[in-house]
């Protein structure tokens, strides 16, 4: 078989067995059994299967992705987090869209708690849509910059899907664990200048008012008391990878003993928190995990049909150039990311794109930087990015699906613009990384 | 259906379901052990007292055959991400049909990813295979994990079969998630 038909069969089979309902791993395991018969020798290839999976799954560079997960868990079961965040709500004062800059400033700041964009955006969601609703925000207003501050986790250490990415590109994970950090304040700081501007021009959008007369108190304590030692954890986790005491793995556990350290003195840890917490992380663990374990063979199988060499030999015959290539594989990345999970879009797309990239030269850090970013993109890209359908979850029930897309519309022109930044300047992405080298 | 045999099949559901739950809690409880065992490994290593040197390969060993056992138990709850569009296009009865659909060929991919599993396990037993790491142990019990994993989905996708043969199961709560990360 000719390697466009090869290619043609085991992405129809993926991409086949997705749209029919069947669940993303099983749709891998549905194209590895066919093409394991058509281009591996067959049963041979098939019983080796379980050694394999052990080997890809069984690595001690893969455990952060539970562990980080675990650490957002802790805070968002314990109701640590939502405490910081309404800490955060009394200590922002009058300004032009109030609750969205809160919404914002403490999204960013769970970000660096939680490597979880779902267990942000639902954190935020849940505390502050109520009261901008109540308070007369426009929902499209109201919503954007929740869905958006939400998938700043998945560029601010701890990044789960970080960890993932740099794994199964084999490159070093501390490097884009710490890469991510520059882009993530950058796209805060947009958010920002947006809401503020857009709230000073047309305020209908968010009504002012007053916080003094719901607040009483100070305002500084509470902030003080419940977000600063939580910073700590912050520090733990990235500290640690930065003196050299533990590498990104290990930062990862002490992230969790942190989180549970810091729960249990707010007295805010219960055994049923911790046990709910757990169960989460195994069940969000097992899901990533076995998507990886079902698209092992799917890369090896494009690679004997003789696919990955034939698609990479077509691209450089067009004689692009590095940068249109890049620029190729990210509108890519942000087509699937449209229909498509993150976990998916990178294991059917990785086995391509970097050997493509190291064929090229291109940086691979930065290339790195720029698929997170992408992803974090397509967390908001209609019609099927998945904060889209969390932010419509919990939102109040006359919102409509429609409501939400327009609301995610102006942060993704926001995200977007910093992802052209990068691709132009990608010193902006890898100078933390290379400093601390 | 008599009703012996009605009791006996939810006698069978419930007990299964315990089954799945429990490693799930297992699965939860390994993942809290990892992250208490590397901090302490880091403690050690930090003081000087020394380091756990099997740490490494046993958190490799559980994150396998925790993502391995755990799969049945995420597959039941609606776990494993999927896209719903069509299913959720189509009316009722259709959508019913489709989902058995689904589960019919789910069910039959890891029906034959257990043939195999353990024909890699049988093999292993035979020519003595070993992971020969800081830890010596043999291949198959490990490989197991793995077959028995397949075995349990295959069972569990029939239940699937089953429950979305009733009305507006198809939109049940058993439906798929998308990504957590």
């Amino acid at each position: 078989m000719a390697w466009p038909e090869a290619l043609a069969l085991m992405l129809g089979l993926v991409c086949g067995g997705m749209a029919l309902g069947l669940p993303v791993a099983f749709a891998f395991l549905l194209a590895n059994i066919v093409g394991g018969f058509a281009f591996l020798g067959g049963s041979m290839s098939l019983s080796t299967f379980a050694a394999e999976c052990m080997q890809a799954i069984g690595r001690f560079s893969l455990t952060p992705i539970p562990l980080f997960i675990l650490m957002g868990e802790i805070l968002f079961q314990s109701g640590v987090a939502l405490k910081a965040i309404s800490a955060v709500d009394r200590l922002i004062a009058r300004v032009p869209g109030r609750l969205s800059i809160v919404t914002i400033f403490g999204g960013t700041l769970f970000s660096t708690l939680s490597g979880s964009t779902i267990a942000n955006t639902a954190l935020l969601g849940n505390v502050l849509l109520p009261q901008m609703v109540e308070r007369g925000y426009a929902p499209k207003f109201a919503m954007g910059p929740i869905m958006a501050t939400g998938g700043i986790a998945m560029l601010i250490p701890p990044s789960a899907l970080a960890v993932l990415l740099a794994s199964l590109a084999e490159q070093p994970i501390a490097a884009l664990l710490i890469a991510g950090i520059v882009p993530g304040i950058m796209m805060a700081m947009l958010f920002f200048g947006y809401v503020i501007v857009r709230s000073a021009i047309s305020p209908h959008l968010a009504p002012p008012y007053d916080p003094s007369e719901q607040i009483s108190g100070s305002r500084w304590r509470p902030f003080l008391v419940q977000v600063v030692p939580l910073l700590s954890i912050f520090a733990v986790v990235v500290g640690s990878i930065f003196t050299g005491i533990a590498s990104p793995t290990e930062s990862a556990a002490l992230g969790c003993v942190a989180s549970t350290v810091a729960c249990a003195a707010y007295r805010s840890l219960s055994w049923q928190k911790l046990v709910k917490a757990a169960l989460e992380t195994a069940k969000i663990t097992t899901m990533i995990l076995f998507i990886i374990a079902g698209s092992l063979t799917f890369s090896q199988v494009l690679a004997v049909s003789g696919a990955t060499t034939g698609l990479i030999a077509t691209m450089q015959a067009l004689d692009l150039g590095v940068l249109m290539i890049v620029i190729v594989m990210l509108l890519i990345l942000l087509f699937l990311g449209a229909f498509m999970d993150q976990v998916s879009m990178l294991l059917l797309t990785l086995p391509f794109f970097i050997p493509l990239a190291l064929q090229q030269g291109v940086e691979m850090l930065w290339f790195m930087v720029l698929i997170l970013l992408v992803m974090e993109i397509s967390l908001l890209t209609p019609p099927f990015g998945l904060l889209l359908f969390v932010m419509k979850g919990v939102a109040p029930m006359r919102v409509t699906l429609t409501q939400v897309y327009a609301a995610a519309v102006p942060f993704v022109a926001l995200e977007l613009a910093v992802l052209a930044l990068i691709v132009l300047a990608p010193g902006v992405a890898t100078w933390l990384p290379k400093l601390i080298e | 259906m008599t009703v012996p045999i009605r009791q006996a099949k939810a006698v069978v559901g419930k007990g299964y379901g315990r089954l799945l739950t429990g490693i799930g809690y297992l699965v939860a409880a390994s993942i809290c052990a990892m992250a208490i065992l590397i901090t302490l490994d880091v403690g050690l290593r930090a003081f000087r007292i020394g380091n756990l040197p099997w740490l490494n390969e046993v958190a490799e060993y559980a994150l396998y055959a925790g993502t391995f056992l755990a799969a049945p138990w995420a597959l039941r709850l609606g776990a494993h991400v999927r896209i719903d569009i069509v299913v959720d296009g189509l009316p009722d009865r259709a959508s019913r049909s489709l989902e058995q659909f689904v589960d019919l060929l789910g069910g039959g991919v890891c029906a034959v990813l257990l043939y195999f599993g353990c024909v890699g396990t049988l093999e292993a037993y035979e020519f003595g295979h070993m992971q020969f790491k800081t830890i010596t142990i043999p291949n198959w019990p490990l490989l197991s994990v793995f077959a028995f994993s397949m075995l349990l989905l295959t069972v569990e996708f029939g239940f699937r079969f089953a429950r979305a043969s009733r009305p507006g199961a198809a939109r049940g709560e058993d439906r798929g998630q998308t990504s957590g990360m």
